[in-house]
């Protein structure tokens, strides 16, 4: 490879780094037996709720695509 | 999402939430829609996830989105969670064919007291 085409190479590459974010963490989908995450979001009625405030019922989390 | 009216009219105990990237207006006009035909209520809290924070903490967005100004868009999927907030189903969709019915998402809250 020659020098220039070298160069542009290793700008181009240390750029990618810089825009990449810090430490994006991975995450799996909770197992079976795991505690699910915690959240906390708005409803259709603008409310906030949690998942933790629903302990002491079961839950059923459904996860869709949207009508956007 | 109709369908889950269902498991809230049958079910006493249960919360159900949905989770995606629809708006809370958009939400609420999908849940009016719904209740619009006088079998009641929609019984689901229809959750707004804006960065998709909850999709990435649950491990769900969808990789086929990926790069498109939908990006962050999650696989369908349903878990269902005990009293203490433990999983003990889970259906995550890779397939269309794969989507989790109501039968099954009543079956696993029967599973288990």
């Amino acid at each position: 490879m020659n020098r220039s085409l070298r160069a542009t190479v290793a700008l181009a590459a240390l750029s990618l780094a810089a825009a990449l974010p810090a430490a994006t963490i991975r995450h799996d989908p909770p197992a079976i037996g795991a505690v699910a995450p915690d959240f906390k979001l708005v409803d259709q009625n603008g409310k906030a709720e949690t998942l933790s405030a629903a302990r002491g019922k079961k839950v059923v989390l459904v996860f869709y695509r949207g009508y956007w | 999402m109709a369908g889950l009216r269902s498991i809230a009219h049958a079910f006493d105990d249960v919360r159900i939430f949905g989770i995606s990237l629809d708006r809370p207006q958009q939400s609420h006009d999908l849940a009016s829609k719904i209740a619009k035909d006088g079998r009641g209520p929609l019984g689901v809290a229809l959750l707004f996830d804006p960065r998709s924070a909850t999709i990435d903490r649950y491990g769900l967005r969808d990789p086929d989105y990926a790069g498109q100004d939908t990006d962050g868009v999650p696989r369908p999927a349903v878990f269902v969670l005990d009293q203490q907030g433990r999983v003990r189903w889970e259906k995550i969709e890779t397939d269309y064919r794969e989507r989790a019915t109501n039968e099954e998402i009543a079956a696993a809250l029967d599973s288990f007291d």
